[in-house]
């Protein structure tokens, strides 16, 4: 009997672990990438954000968030990346994601949404980085013309997303950047520029006289901002005696028909900038001579147009789907790439959503969206050749840059 | 009273000019890219051997519309009559669209996809379809 009992209990020991085990431990498996570059692409065909990685050119991860992103921006850290939506639906909303940088271990991980927020009309980014009051990053509101200033220095999905609002003159579309003590608004209707007290809100003054307020670039060094209206450009100062003061209107070249739209920085303090539209020209400043003055530079319809990280080169993308690369600083042709086939019939992007391709660029590689192909070239731009194409389907368009070098040098 | 007139048709003068001028402005307004020819995409995209119900519905909401040019009513009854090709005289009309339009317009490649229609939608021609839907 005892015999019997004895197995019978070293028998049930014998599976025992088994089933104890049945939910034990399994390897968990990391998902950490050391990676150079990380691209993330808005595909307007679903609204989702595409995740490349480089140097492999992997597609990491796609991030679902709500269709037809219009604006793609990076936070002032790089710890965020936030995806507006454009005004082709009812819904207007803003997802904010995580870059996946992992800062202790100095890596990348998956990329996610943290939180997606109700915004009215969200705006505000310059050159992919998103606007900022006092360090904070900034959302303004064309319709409920509010500065919404997110004052969380972390931001996740539990705790309260704690924000201040300024209000802003009039509900319009505006170009703003922050000075140094007050922030600076152009309103694009309205035709003026409305300066804000940094720290209460509170409008010190507005300058008027800029009608059809359409772009806007700052010179960094010194502290100046211009502002694109219908004829000309008006130039503010923010720093000391300047600040909030207009410096100097610099008219267009005559016969152009067309204003600035956005500026690119060349080399030096040299800048460029495109008008509206597909139109072969570009204009010229360089804010290190005063008094300042536009030239133009004759180009091949082109469809979309960035400089260099470095300033070095002027890259304009034709319709017919050649890259052609300037010099950053007086705009002599250097050379010549095809990247794709052309861009057939019109290419009109309005507020809907982003639909042009997007160029941007990181220590002599440049990386194009090339959005009627559903693909993105990776162009060695010293050698002047495409690299390679990496295929995301969709329609790739705005792209924010992530060097991990930067991220590394801001932890540190 | 001429004084009055005079006064009104300057007003209306200056109010044309105002509104010409403001072009620029509008150039981040809504616009309205081809609806229809998008709707019209929508549903080549999908095709299998001929459309629905449903599709022939929206299709005769084209025909219908004051709004719809006369290019796209031809587009909208040959889709609604195509049965896993279009009919011969639709493909003569379909022609004579792209014979009058822009080879890159979307009308015109609209109008070429509705005609070489057999059976279902290439790869190539989806992606096409797919492209106007996603720029107008």
């Amino acid at each position: 009997m005892h015999t019997r009992l004895t197995s019978l209990i070293f028998l049930f020991l014998f599976y025992a672990p088994i089933h104890v085990f049945g939910h034990g431990a399994v390897q968990r498996a990391s998902e950490l990438k050391d990676s150079e570059v990380r691209l993330f692409v808005a595909d307007n065909m679903d609204g989702s954000v595409v995740v490349v990685d480089f140097p492999d050119g992997e597609i990491t991860h796609r991030v679902s968030t709500s269709p037809s992103i219009m604006i793609l921006a990076s936070n002032k850290d790089n710890k965020y990346i936030y995806a507006m939506r454009g005004r082709d639906t009812d819904d207007d909303l803003t997802s904010i994601l995580s870059t996946g940088f992992d800062m202790k271990e100095q890596q990348f991980r998956k990329p996610h949404v943290i939180r997606t927020i109700k915004t009215d009309t969200p705006g505000g980014p310059r050159d992919n980085k998103m606007a900022t009051v006092g360090g904070y990053d900034a959302i303004l509101t064309e319709g409920e013309a509010e500065v919404v200033i997110i004052m969380s220095d972390d931001i996740d999905g539990y705790s309260e997303l704690k924000t201040k609002r300024y209000k802003i003159a009039a509900p319009d579309h505006y170009h703003y950047l922050e000075g140094e003590t007050y922030l600076y608004i152009g309103h694009l209707f309205n035709g003026f520029v409305q300066v804000l007290d940094r720290s209460t809100g509170e409008e010190v003054k507005r300058i008027n006289g800029c009608p059809r307020l359409h772009g806007m670039t700052e010179d960094e060094e010194s502290g100046r901002l211009i502002f694109s209206c219908a004829r000309d450009v008006i130039v503010v100062g923010t720093l000391g005696e300047e600040k909030a003061k207009l410096i100097a209107r610099v008219p267009y070249p005559e016969n152009t028909g067309r204003g600035c739209a956005a500026f690119l920085k060349g080399e030096g303090r040299v800048q460029w900038c495109y008008t509206e539209g597909i139109i072969p020209r570009l204009y010229r400043v360089d804010f290190s001579q005063e008094p300042y003055q536009f030239s133009t530079l004759s180009v091949e319809s082109s469809i979309q147009q960035n400089s260099s990280d470095d300033g070095k080169y002027l890259m304009v993308l034709s319709k017919q789907g050649v890259l052609y690369l300037y010099h950053g600083r007086d705009g002599n042709l250097i050379k010549t790439i095809k990247v794709s086939e052309p861009f057939l019939g019109d290419w009109f992007e309005d507020v809907g959503k982003a639909i042009l391709p997007d160029i941007q660029s990181h220590k002599g590689i440049a990386y194009i969206t090339l959005t009627h192909e559903g693909r993105i070239a990776e162009i060695d731009l010293e050698q002047g050749k495409v690299k390679r194409y990496i295929d995301i389907g969709g329609f790739p368009t705005r792209i924010v840059l992530l060097a991990k070098e930067t991220l590394v040098d801001a932890t540190n | 009273m001429k004084k009055s007139i005079k006064i009104l048709f300057l007003g209306m003068i200056t109010l044309f000019i105002g509104t010409y001028s403001q072009y620029d402005v509008f150039a981040h307004a809504d616009h309205d890219k081809d609806a229809i020819i998008i709707q019209m995409a929508d549903i080549m995209i999908n095709l299998e051997h001929f459309p629905t119900e449903d599709e022939k519905k929206k299709l005769q909401s084209v025909l219908d519309s004051a709004s719809s040019t006369d290019q796209e009513k031809i587009i909208a009854n040959a889709i609604m009559h195509i049965q896993h090709s279009p009919t011969v005289e639709d493909k003569d009309k379909l022609q004579l669209i792209m014979d009058n339009t822009v080879a890159t317009s979307t009308v015109n490649t609209l109008a070429k996809i509705v005609q070489g229609f057999s059976h279902g939608i290439s790869k190539t021609d989806k992606r096409k379809l797919q492209t106007i839907k996603f720029k107008g």
